[in-house]
């Protein structure tokens, strides 16, 4: 070993380390000096400063987000600063923000269980008394905004603000009619079965080149889209059957639609490698020209398009197919996803809500529909504006939603209850469908098992809950007048 | 520093040594920090019921070791930390020996760079590495499959896939351990000494008893520490298995330490409201007293081979 | 002259034994030992595929990418990849963050590890005997299961919200073996110097900094090296500490994020793997004899 070796560590490393200690401003750290802010404006001066967490989905986001707050920090001086998490990875970064107490002012919690999460442990501010009639008004008026059917509220606190349409959550089935017609098919399927024979036929004429069907992602969740068409749309969102009061995981048609995968996968009908896909890549493969059939988040129609644009003439949006037997339920009118959460302990709070109520701006609303041809929370934005012709295929299918009793209307039992299943780790099914569909394994009895869990859990929380004086039955879970074919009305 | 006489008493014998004790003082207040205190507080939180936000307070007794003991996620994922350490041991270790016999041979051309080649994975970035691996291993469009289907066989979801994810990333954690141990066999094999094989020669033994008959049984010391080595840092797959897969599909592939990860830190992706910290804890202190337990197994072996030395 | 002593001295315990010939195993494979170049050479190819498909990829642009193929030659090179890796995924600050973590991590360990070394090395105080049996004792403890109290702890510090608190995760677990090297190295060192030193009037401190700290470099090379390549290549600690700090982030976590939200973005991905990796296969080949020396070190010590 030589002498100048060594000297050239001691060298490189007192080198870099000087540099480091010139540049190294991430050291330390410091809540007081907060770096330059990535996207402020050099307008104004005095209207404080928010710091926001966000995913840059879909693609090109960093760069419209960036625009967006530019414009808010000339409208009223409040600089902005953005801290980007993946999208993958979201839920854990902001844990861990959090948990290190760091998090951002304004965040990206979204969807019902990460606000749950944050707000169990008191992160999130109470939005309620920001939330002016104008917001209200915006976000489509008292009807939308009831504390009990918002998807905004929880235990009764306005906790988050949405930034796409109620009806955008649940997704079309999304066809290439190139592939079709190279199959010799003409129209999407309508049935279960059309589906099925479709996904083979397609996969067989492809040799490879091009599959008939994929799940979207690794949690294979959209299978339950096709139960929704087939029972009960309660049991899509909390495996309970509403009308019955029971847990419903074990439901026939639900069954039927993890067995249709499952058959499906078993004989390498899917398209390869679907197991590990997460966000975007389902829009890749369908872009690619490789899926003839998918059933995607709306959001994944336009995300195709812009990834090859020559794929826009081969997309056909068509509702997700039916049972054989015949249309028995429809997607739910979804509540409003939640996306956008104050911290608690923003610095802020005002600068922060003027942040949050800019993201529901017809300014901002109407940019991101035109940018990602999202349709946005608040309908006004967009609803004025040219749609092509995919987009007014898939308003048409958006339309086929029914209004259904939430768990999160009424009581505080029914919160109580639905809370206590989502917290509950063994029964929270994540994983039980695409055990079944990759391990090759009966659904049925994994779902029964899970059933009885929910039944024990619903009982004891029902005790738990008379014990502390509040009053609580199975009623609360059976909602006997409800059609799952028509819109429900409370009585 | 040898001046010090003998005879003196404690007190002023400390006192004398004021300044060796103040330059320790760095390290111990780092030790004690970093080290000690860590270790008593993993126990001391595996008897709370603690979500990681103020301070631990629900004391729950045993229940975190019993509910943890008795996790069956939680034995997969110890299951799968010990085949890490297993293959490891039983196919890098002596894979890793054939090679450094074939490059310590002085006749081969290019052997320099043969071991180049072979250590490089070392001093890459584990993580890095490893997305790159999930790229190249892709079911579509990788280039692994690539070539498979250029040979017509139906694309491999090397990673995504139950019956493959965990031999795929066991394979990548070979390649990626490989060069060390292949460094340490080298090393082994530099100190077996030539008069041996000259006399080996003369008996008239050929390369495969001279092999067994004085390669091996001179390295059989420096195996025993190779081998302690290397069991401690085949422990450790987190790195690799947190980028790819991070666990999964269907926990294949979890490891103890990302199951720990995701109870303290990731609890989403667990299907938990809050983390639990006790919980994960009572997890690690598990998982440190069985290591600690087999490493101590190799002790004896340990002191065999410093005898053998 | 002293300093000459000293380093002859290391060198001739640091360096194995003369480089082996052996006689017989030369003629016996004077023939046939080439005959493995037929495996090697497909095989090392095979072997360094990843880091070889990593640069192919790099330079393709995405549409080739996208279209496929399994040619490593890019058609049209372009270093867009590079670009968007740096400033659109951040790696230029995640470079600088991971050069501000190790450097940082590799000063404070080498100071910490020479100054223990020294006073272990060279002082036969009371409880010296318990303190380097604790030290081999905590070796044994597998290190991933103290990263809860770790976290918390840097918190409780109010060290969370820099990169500080990682670098002091990473270096503040004792490293015993870099102590053990520096105290055998400074016990090894003859007393003369300190005491001629002490004669010219230096205390304790001049001492060790301008006598035996510079003659310890070999020492501070091989801790240096390793701590910077470990630092260098971390991912847990990091990733507990700067997932939720994007602009804290060090590559490999920087790297995860990556992939986290571009996931198809083959050839981002692979720029970005080349940005956090060719740097340290570069100081590995500049330094490699040293860095293969200390692991072949771990064996013989």
């Amino acid at each position: 070993m030589s002498k100048f070796n060594r000297r050239a560590v001691l060298g490189a490393g007192l080198g870099v380390g000087a540099a480091a200690a010139l540049s190294g401003c991430n050291l330390i750290g410091g809540k007081e000096e907060e770096p330059a802010p990535r996207s402020s404006g050099s307008g104004g001066s005095s209207g404080g400063s928010v710091t926001i967490g966000i995913v840059p989905d879909p693609a090109g986001a960093s760069q419209w987000y960036a625009a967006q707050f530019k414009s808010f920090t000339e409208q009223t001086g409040i600089t902005v600063k953005v801290i980007e998490y993946p999208s993958a990875q979201i839920r854990n970064a902001l844990e861990l923000a959090y948990q290190s107490g760091d998090a951002p002012d304004v965040v990206r919690a979204q969807g019902t269980a990460a606000v749950q999460a944050f707000d169990s442990r008191g992160w999130l501010a109470d939005l309620t008394e920001y939330a002016d009639q104008d917001v209200i008004d915006r976000l489509g008026g008292a009807d939308a905004m009831n504390p009990q059917t918002s998807g905004l509220h929880f235990g009764g606190k306005l906790l988050s603000l949405p930034l796409v349409s109620r009806k955008w959550v649940n997704g079309p089935l999304m066809y290439n009619t190139d592939i079709f017609s190279k199959v010799g098919l003409d129209a999407p399927p309508a049935t279960w079965s059309e589906f099925e024979q479709f996904a083979r036929d397609i996969t067989e004429a492809g040799k490879g080149d091009f599959y008939g069907f994929s799940p979207g992602s690794d949690t294979a969740g959209e299978y339950k889209w096709l139960q929704a068409q087939a029972s009960p749309n309660s049991i899509q969102r909390y495996n309970l059957n509403l009308i019955t009061g029971e847990a419903a995981e074990a439901d026939e048609q639900n069954v039927a639609a993890v067995e249709l995968y499952r058959t499906l996968h078993a004989d390498k009908i899917f398209e390869p490698g679907w197991e590990s896909w997460e966000g975007t890549r389902i829009a890749q493969e369908f872009a690619k020209g490789k899926l003839g059939m998918a059933m995607v988040g709306n959001w994944l129609v336009g995300e195709s398009v812009k990834l090859n644009p020559a794929i826009e003439e081969h997309i056909g949006i068509a509702d997700i197919p039916v049972p054989d037997s015949g249309r028995a339920g429809y997607f739910a009118q979804a509540p409003f996803q939640p996306i956008w959460s104050m911290s608690a302990d923003a610095k802020d709070k005002d600068a922060s809500w003027e942040l949050m109520k800019f993201m529901i701006s017809d300014e901002f609303q109407r940019g991101y529909f035109e940018e990602f041809r999202s349709f946005t929370a608040v309908e006004s934005a967009w609803q004025q504006a040219d749609q092509t012709d995919i987009e007014k295929a898939q308003s048409a299918v958006l339309d086929n939603q029914l209004a259904a009793p939430d768990l999160r209307l009424g009581n505080e039992a029914q919160y109580e209850i639905i809370t206590a299943l989502t917290a509950e780790q063994a029964i929270n099914d994540a994983d039980g469908a695409p055990q079944a569909i990759t391990r090759n394994q009966d659904f049925r009895p994994m779902a029964e098992a899970r059933d009885k869990m929910r039944e024990e859990l619903i009982d004891k929380t029902i005790d738990d809950l008379n014990d502390k004086g509040i009053k609580a039955s199975r009623d609360d879970l059976v909602f006997a007048d409800w059609d799952p074919m028509t819109d429900w009305t409370p009585a | 520093m040898s001046a010090t006489p003998r005879q003196k008493g404690l007190g002023s014998r400390i006192l004398a040594h004021r300044w060796n004790y103040l330059f320790l003082v760095p390290m111990l207040v780092l030790f004690a920090m970093f080290t000690l205190w860590p270790m008593a507080a993993s126990w001391y939180y595996a008897f709370f019921n603690w979500d990681g936000v103020a301070s631990p307070t629900d004391w729950v007794g045993w229940q975190n070791f019993i509910s943890v003991a008795t996790n069956p996620v939680f034995w997969n994922s110890f299951k799968n930390s010990f085949l890490f350490s297993l293959v490891a041991l039983f196919i890098q270790m002596p894979l890793s020996l054939l090679f450094a016999i074939l490059l310590n041979n002085p006749k081969l051309r290019g052997r320099n760079l043969f071991r180049l080649f072979l250590f490089v994975p070392v001093v890459t970035t584990t993580a890095v590495i490893g997305i790159v691996f999930a790229i190249i291993l892709d079911a579509s469009g990788g280039t692994a499959n690539e070539f498979l289907s250029m040979v017509g066989i139906r694309p491999i979801n090397f990673l995504g896939s139950e019956v493959t994810a965990l031999p795929t990333l066991m394979v990548i954690e070979t390649w990626k351990g490989f060069g060390t141990t292949l460094i340490y066999w080298l090393a082994a094999l530099q100190t077996v000494p030539q008069d041996l094989y000259e006399a080996a020669r003369v008996d008239g033994a050929n390369g495969f008893r001279q092999l067994l008959h004085v390669t091996i049984p001179v390295i059989v010391p420096i195996a025993i520490v190779i081998l302690v080595l290397t069991f401690q840092t085949s422990l450790n797959p987190f790195d690799l298995v947190q980028a790819t897969t991070r666990g999964g599909p269907n926990l294949s592939t979890d490891v103890t330490a990302t199951f720990i990860y995701r109870y303290a830190f990731d609890p989403g992706e667990e299907g938990l409201l809050a983390p639990r910290m006790g919980y994960a804890s009572a997890a690690g202190v598990i998982f440190g007293v069985a290591t600690l337990v087999l490493t101590l197994l190799q002790a004896p072996l340990l002191k065999f081979g410093k005898a053998g030395r | 002259m002293s300093t000459f002593t000293a380093d002859q001295a290391a060198r001739n315990k640091r360096s194995g034994p003369p480089p082996n010939t052996m006689p017989l195993m030369r003629r016996l494979a004077y023939s046939k030992v080439n005959l493995w170049l037929i495996f090697l050479i497909p095989f090392s190819v095979v072997w360094m595929f990843p880091f070889l498909w990593m640069i192919s990829a790099a330079f393709k642009s995405q549409s080739e990418m996208f279209l496929g193929g399994i040619g490593l030659i890019p058609k049209e090179p372009t270093v867009e990849n590079f670009a968007r890796a740096w400033t659109t995924a951040r790696f230029g600050e995640y470079t600088l963050n991971t050069i501000t973590f190790s450097v940082t991590t590799v000063i404070i360990v080498v100071l910490v590890s020479a100054t223990a070394g020294y006073a272990l090395g060279r002082g036969r105080m009371p409880g010296k005997v318990i303190l380097v049996g604790l030290l081999i004792a905590t070796m044994f403890i597998p290190h991933g299961y103290t990263i809860i109290p770790v976290f918390q702890l840097v918190n409780a510090l109010g060290l969370g919200n820099g990169l500080l608190g990682a670098v002091l995760a990473t270096a503040g677990p004792a490293h015993v073996v870099q102590i053990m090297l520096f105290m055998g190295y400074f016990s090894g060192l003859p007393n003369e110097l300190g005491e001629a030193a002490t004669i010219d009037g230096a205390g304790y401190l001049r001492t060790f900094w301008s006598i035996y700290l510079p003659l310890s470099k070999p020492i501070m090379g091989t801790v240096a090296l390793f701590q910077f390549i470990g630092a260098w290549n971390a991912f847990m600690v990091p990733l507990v500490f700067t997932l939720g700090r994007p602009d804290l982030r060090t590559l490999g976590v920087g790297m995860y994020g990556f992939y986290g939200q571009y996931t198809a973005d083959w050839t981002g991905l692979a720029a970005g793997a080349c940005i956090s990796i060719i740097p340290i296969v570069i100081v590995f080949l500049f330094l490699q004899k040293s860095f293969v020396e200390g692991i072949a070190g771990a064996v013989k010590f």
